[in-house]
């Protein structure tokens, strides 16, 4: 992939994540939502993992600040190592380890929305 | 040609303490330096903030166990910093984005005697205020929400 395109991914990536993460803290505050602690409570998060609106924001959420996150990182080992080799084997460690927390972060998402043992 | 042999693997010797240079920085070479500071820190939050969160899908016992460790004041001071962090690298990438594709400076025109700026100089400066200003009450929102938290307002 061209790096000027990795540029416009990083671009694109953050303009989501301006607007996305605005509503994921916008959830945990009185004015929009239920409240910092009361936005954490168990029966809170389960009826949110139920919805699929909330379901698709934290997708792509998820999949925009660790693209954008694993770029910036990219960009400053790239500035530290030069040699094309080094290079090679980072965006290679990168890109595993960025896999690795997509499926793990991607996992609550669709797994383990049983029902609430202590809620009324 | 021969510096360029010499210095082959040794061009970035400073390395991320480049990032600081002689500290006399301009007031945008202090935020390109809070900018990469902060987008570190972000990345690392986001990959604990993966880990925690995902005690969820191990079921309610699970997640109120990690709920009692991370509900305290001293974490709940971590967050606000981590919103702080946030709040800035977010607005200051807005700003970089703005400038690097020269919106809101103006359009450069050719140069003819007598000499006049077509490009707006004060406008990159303004920005900063901007993002300042709109960052303190985003920031000032979030310190609400704690601040009831704490049970210091009601």
């Amino acid at each position: 992939m061209k790096e000027s395109t990795i540029r416009l991914i990083q671009y694109f990536t953050a303009l989501l994540i301006f607007i996305l993460i605005g509503f994921h803290l916008g959830i945990f505050t009185q004015f929009l939502g239920p409240g910092y602690s009361a936005g954490l409570d168990y029966l809170s998060v389960l009826e949110r993992m139920k919805n699929a609106f909330y379901d698709t924001i934290y997708l792509i959420l998820l999949f925009s600040l660790l693209t954008h996150g694993f770029i910036g990182i990219r960009n400053i080992m790239f500035e530290i190592f030069l040699t094309s080799s080094i290079r090679r084997i980072i965006t290679l460690a990168l890109i595993i380890v960025y896999i690795f927390f997509l499926l793990y972060g991607a996992l609550p998402i669709f797994y383990g929305v049983e029902e609430c043992i202590t809620c009324v | 040609m021969a510096d360029r042999k010499r210095y082959r693997f040794k061009d970035n010797l400073w390395g991320i303490w480049g990032w600081y240079g002689n500290l006399k920085f301009n007031l945008e070479r202090y935020l390109y330096l809070i900018h990469r500071l902060t987008g570190v820190g972000l990345v690392l939050f986001l990959l604990l903030h993966i880990i925690v969160t995902s005690s969820r899908m191990y079921g309610e016992a699970a997640w109120i166990e990690t709920e009692s460790i991370i509900q305290n004041p001293l974490y709940d001071l971590g967050m606000l910093l981590v919103i702080g962090a946030l709040i800035f690298h977010g607005l200051n990438g807005i700003r970089l984005i703005l400038l690097e594709y020269g919106l809101l400076i103006g359009k450069p025109t050719q140069p003819i005697y007598p000499y006049k700026p077509t490009l707006k100089r004060r406008t990159p400066r303004l920005l900063i205020i901007l993002m300042m200003l709109i960052g303190t009450v985003f920031f000032l929102i979030a310190l609400y929400e704690f601040l009831l938290v704490w049970g210091v307002l009601s």
